[in-house]
């Protein structure tokens, strides 16, 4: 013990060290803005101070993209591989830190398929945004595989996944009934992120995407390219992200003991992923061969995806008949509710969009409702532009917000219903097998089964 | 079956676990307590910065306000700078601190994640179920905790939603004022009619030949000498999408185009400053419109030869295949599009569109003119709505109309064969017509020197007071001319002279008051573009791309030439120091940077 906190403190007094270390001499310090400078005297500057010239970087190459899709294609093919023929728990670990280090690291986060839905969404309903062939083929490949073989993109290749599964130390079992409503959660923030991004107002997922702010902490993918372009690194760029990086810390707290709790109650793509997955033609089985019910792989799922044999022999034919006949004839109502109220809503969520957002200042300043102007109004003045024009565009936008919330309710409703709908319909399993929508195929439950035991010459099985 | 576990070869059995358990978990604590001592030193770095802007530090503001009001005090401004470098180096030094301990978080956080791991890793055990107790009733009893839950989601959903459309009633969502003072509500889409000023039209290039069709440049400033090939004097250059022979019109910061082939139209939005479409528009379900594609000449217009045109709000647009279309100006919304049916035009339709206030005008002479078939619409630019239309009895024609203000009136002004004929943009009334003109009639009337100039190869270039009535054949017609009649390019005239281009190359300048001809020069290449005047200089842009600057007096001189290496068809449009041409398959931008 005592030894435990002498070593604290040495670390701490070397952790305040280093942080705390001055930039060194002629080192990238941003006070002269890199390594490109040149003397320019000015006359209101002292002479040794070097004036910063003005850098562009040179627009990314094309064939990285084409590299990036390729690398995606080809990790899916080998984690479908690796989780349904080869059942190797080690290879998918092994593919999903490379994915951590590629998508994440190197490639910072982006372009990944969950932020792609936004791209996608916006081109579908603004024809004057031309989305690249690479980022459909980020959108559609994961789905594509998702309806042949399951969920392997989440399995190893996606890098927010990744780095919540390594992070995961001690998983706590979430009960059951906790799990089916905190699952229906990503499909509200789909709703609502294509909502936002139909409207060009924002692209939400890649606002609050927790993960980012730690792959670009360690920019790997920007060294390279300066190594690869010969130049130098132009130095950090952390602006704005310390509150990400808190997003970031407090979700990965979660994630050590909640099994990738972003995947399973967040992530809006694999909302889609798990309407695919559902209808997958092959997907990973627990046991290799006939499942015996020996229950050793009961609890083996951190994410809740095994679901037991159905035990209940005795049921009347009537049970439960009027409650799942009920639940249908509500369902249009609910959807008509849920559709009615999220057209309510849509002026709270049409100021997400910045130019409602500036209409209504201008409109409450014109009034004398508000004091003082902020920038964004004062850069309107600025431009002349008549504020009637402002408040044209801005109708528009809410009008659009009008269809849009309405929509995006009348999903929310009808997933919430079909969701009690699915729970109300009795379904007989004989076998352990994991729930299609929910397993990630990460392969975790491989090794509990006996059965692979004795398939990996682990056990004998003597018949 | 029955199996056996080979304990000596399953990690799963049971560890001893004491050393290795307690190594790591020792790990562990420290990297856990590491990580949240770092944690804290970032924090505390974040909120005890009281520089997250320099420039926002109130010591500075005071300092510099205090400079405002002595402008002379030498002594401040050293203060000031020396302020200004200190704060910045705070503001980087935290910064930097910042980034050190992230990367030390980040170590920290692995090195934690490995040791618990580890750690329980070493005492993971062979799982061993526990009795089943009651299956039966525990999955009852999960079906119906799971319905209760999800019924619960729904319900806190439904009673947020609510709580939010309750304050949304009275909140935001408050309606925007209007021009006639009438509020939107949300859901109704409010249209603001403003159409642009002169002041406005005039600073722009909103149409073909830029304000009032004349082809003449606001801007003296432009460039004089460029070369497409090695991009010298180029700020940019971008390809566009769909082939299109139509003129690039400018407003503001943003150019129009259109493209289209046999099945395809479209309207494009280029950012002058980058070149970058901003947006691109498909024309397509147009109400009343055919599949079948228009008859044209490809090589002579194709299928998007008429230019688009722009009120600072909205830009429209016409195609051969007599689709009309009026899209904002975000390309975020189509405001309407109608068909105007299948245009009979032996060349395919090519009049470009013009406006006056609210008004949008459009040529759309087809067939014979015994076919009745030829008329001038004026529709309301906001809904595309006809407000009148007149009915020509000329043939095919490929003039753009232009309005101008003569004796006290605005008029429109077309030309077809034979007639020139003036309109009331208010009711589409006539109010006079000239016999001038005959033939395939192509190049476009222009307004100079209290004069309207209409021309055509095969007929005369004909001067009209604009200031009579009915039939001004015999009475208004100044003057004609006979030599160097164009059949495609428009004059241009600086009120004194005025120049005709023929195709093939023979320029010709005629004095404007008297209609003699001063001078005649062949520039031995051919012409599609319409010339242009700027300051004291004709830019002529031939079908090669050479752009001939030559001084606009009474004399021939040559200033300049310039080469896109690439070939033009399209008439160029000016800026403040800026030329936009549009050649076959790219729009350059030639402007200083």
């Amino acid at each position: 013990m005592r030894r435990t906190f002498v070593l604290l403190t040495i670390l701490l007094i070397w952790t305040c060290r280093v942080a705390g270390a001055e930039p060194a001499a002629g080192s990238s310090g941003p006070e002269v803005s890199g390594s490109n400078t040149s003397v320019r005297p000015n006359a209101d500057l002292p002479d040794w101070y070097e004036l910063p010239r003005t850098t562009t970087p040179a627009p990314q190459s094309e064939y990285h993209d084409y590299i990036d899709v390729a690398v995606l294609a080809a990790a899916m093919g080998l984690a479908a591989y690796l989780a349904l023929k080869k059942r190797s728990r080690r290879g998918l670990f092994v593919l999903m830190l490379f994915s951590l280090l590629y998508f994440g690291f190197w490639r910072g986060g982006c372009v990944c398929p969950v932020g792609a839905v936004q791209n996608v969404t916006l081109a579908l309903f603004d024809s004057g945004y031309v989305v690249p062939v690479t980022i459909i083929a980020f959108f559609a490949l994961p789905l594509v595989f998702a309806l042949l073989f399951g969920r392997v993109f989440c399995a190893a290749v996606c890098p927010l996944g990744a780095i919540q599964d390594v992070v995961l130390v001690r998983p706590v079992k979430v009960p059951s009934w906790l799990e089916h409503s905190l699952g229906l959660l990503p499909y509200a923030y789909l709703g609502l992120a294509v909502l936002m991004a139909a409207t060009g107002s924002a692209f939400v997922i890649c606002r609050l995407d927790p993960f980012v702010a730690f792959f670009r902490l360690l920019p790997l993918g920007k060294w390279g390219q300066a190594i690869i372009q010969g130049g130098h690194w132009q130095g950090w760029d952390l602006g704005g992200r310390f509150n990400l990086l808190a997003l970031g810390a407090c979700v990965l707290l979660i994630c050590a003991f909640v099994g990738r709790a972003y995947c399973r109650f967040v992530c809006p793509y694999g909302a889609l992923l798990r309407m695919l997955s559902r209808f997958s033609r092959w997907h990973v089985t627990i046991s290799p061969d006939e499942c015996t019910q020996c229950r050793l792989c009961e609890d083996a799922c951190p994410f809740g995806a095994i679901q037991k044999p159905t035990r209940r022999k005795h049921v009347s034919r009537s049970e439960g008949k009027g409650r799942l006949a009920a639940l249908i004839l509500l369902l249009p109502v609910a959807v008509v509710l849920g559709g009615w109220l999220g057209g309510r809503i849509s002026p709270i969520l049409s100021r997400a969009n910045s130019t409602v957002r500036l209409a209504e200042r201008i409109r409450d300043e014109e009034a004398g409702k508000v004091e003082g102007v902020t920038d964004a109004s004062e850069a309107f003045y600025d431009t002349h532009r008549p504020a009637a024009e402002l408040y044209g565009q801005a109708s528009i936008i809410r009008s659009r917000f009008v269809i849009g919330g309405r929509l995006v309710g009348a999903f929310f409703a009808l997933v919430v219903m079909s969701k009690l709908i699915q729970l109300s319909v009795r379904r007989k399993r004989t076998d352990y097998q994991p729930d299609r929508a929910v397993c990630l195929a990460c392969g975790r439950c491989f090794a509990y089964c006996p059965h692979e035991q004795a398939r990996l010459k682990r056990i004998r099985e003597n018949k | 079956m029955r199996m056996n576990v080979m304990a000596d070869d399953n990690s799963r059995n049971t560890v001893p676990a004491s050393t290795l358990y307690r190594t790591s978990m020792a790990t562990a604590v420290i990297a856990g307590v590491f990580c949240a001592l770092v944690c804290a030193l970032l924090v505390w770095n974040y909120f005890n910065s009281d520089v997250a802007d320099p420039l926002d530090s109130a010591q500075f503001g005071v300092l510099k306000a205090r400079q405002k009001a002595d402008p002379g005090d030498e002594e401040l401004k050293g203060r000031i700078r020396g302020m200004d470098l200190e704060l910045r180096r705070e503001y980087f030094r935290r910064q930097a601190f910042a980034v050190r301990g992230g990367f030390l978080l980040l170590a920290g956080l692995a090195i934690f994640a490995i040791a618990v791991r580890v750690a329980f890793a070493s005492r993971r055990t062979v799982p061993s179920p526990s009795p089943p107790g009651n299956p039966e009733r525990a999955e009852v009893r999960a079906g119906i905790f799971a319905r209760w839950s999800v019924g619960a989601a729904g319900l806190v959903f439904l009673v947020g939603v609510s709580i939010l459309a309750i304050i949304s009633a009275g909140g935001p969502g408050e309606g925007f004022p209007v021009d006639s003072g009438r509020v939107e509500t949300p859901g109704t889409v409010v249209e603001t009619p403003r159409f642009p000023s002169d002041g406005e039209i005039r600073k722009n290039w909103p149409r073909f030949r830029g304000p009032g069709g004349a082809g003449i440049s606001a801007y003296t400033n432009v460039p004089a000498k460029w070369n497409g090939k090695t991009g010298e004097g180029v700020l940019w250059k971008s390809p566009i999408p769909l082939p299109g022979k139509n003129s690039p019109v400018v407003w503001g910061s943003r150019i129009f185009l259109t493209g289209a082939t046999r099945k395809k139209r479209q309207v494009y939005c280029f950012d002058a400053d980058s070149g970058r479409i901003l947006w691109q528009r498909d024309v397509k379900n147009v109400p009343g419109g055919v599949s079948k594609p228009p008859n044209v000449s490809e090589a002579e217009t194709g299928y998007a030869a008429p230019t688009a045109i722009v009120d600072g709000q909205r830009v429209y647009a016409i195609f051969a295949n007599g689709d009309l279309a009026c899209f904002d100006f975000e390309g975020k919304k189509r405001l309407w599009a109608i068909n105007l049916g299948l245009p009979d035009n032996m060349y395919g339709h090519s009049a470009s569109l013009a406006m006056w206030r609210g008004l949008l005008i459009v040529q759309f002479d087809q067939g014979d003119d015994e076919d009745d078939k030829s008329e001038l619409l004026g529709l309301d630019a906001l809904t595309g709505q006809e407000v009148w239309s007149k009915e020509r009895a000329v043939p095919n024609s490929w003039p753009v109309p232009i309005v101008i203000n003569a004796s006290g009136k605005d008029q429109i002004i077309t030309c077809a064969n034979p007639w020139v004929i003036s309109y009331n943009p208010a009711d589409g009334a006539e109010l006079w017509r000239a016999k001038c003109l005959d033939g395939d009639v192509a190049p476009s009337p222009i307004y100079a020197g209290s004069m309207v100039f209409a021309v055509n190869t095969g007929a005369v270039l004909a001067a009209i007071r604009p200031d009579g009535a009915g039939d001004v054949t015999k009475t208004h017609i100044a003057w004609t001319g006979e030599d160097g009649l164009p059949d495609i390019c428009s004059p241009v005239s600086d009120g004194e002279l005025v120049w005709l281009l023929e195709t093939y190359g023979t320029m010709t300048c005629y004095d404007v008051q008297t209609g003699k001809p001063v001078w005649e020069h062949d520039l031995d290449t051919s012409f599609n573009a319409s010339p242009s005047l700027v300051g004291e200089r004709v830019y002529l842009i031939s079908t090669d791309g050479v752009t001939i600057i030559i001084e606009a007096a009474r004399k021939f001189k040559e200033v300049a030439r310039s080469e896109l290496g690439e070939k033009v068809f399209a008439s160029p449009a000016f800026m403040d120091g800026r030329i936009y041409i549009r050649s076959e398959k790219n729009l350059f931008c030639i402007g200083r940077r």
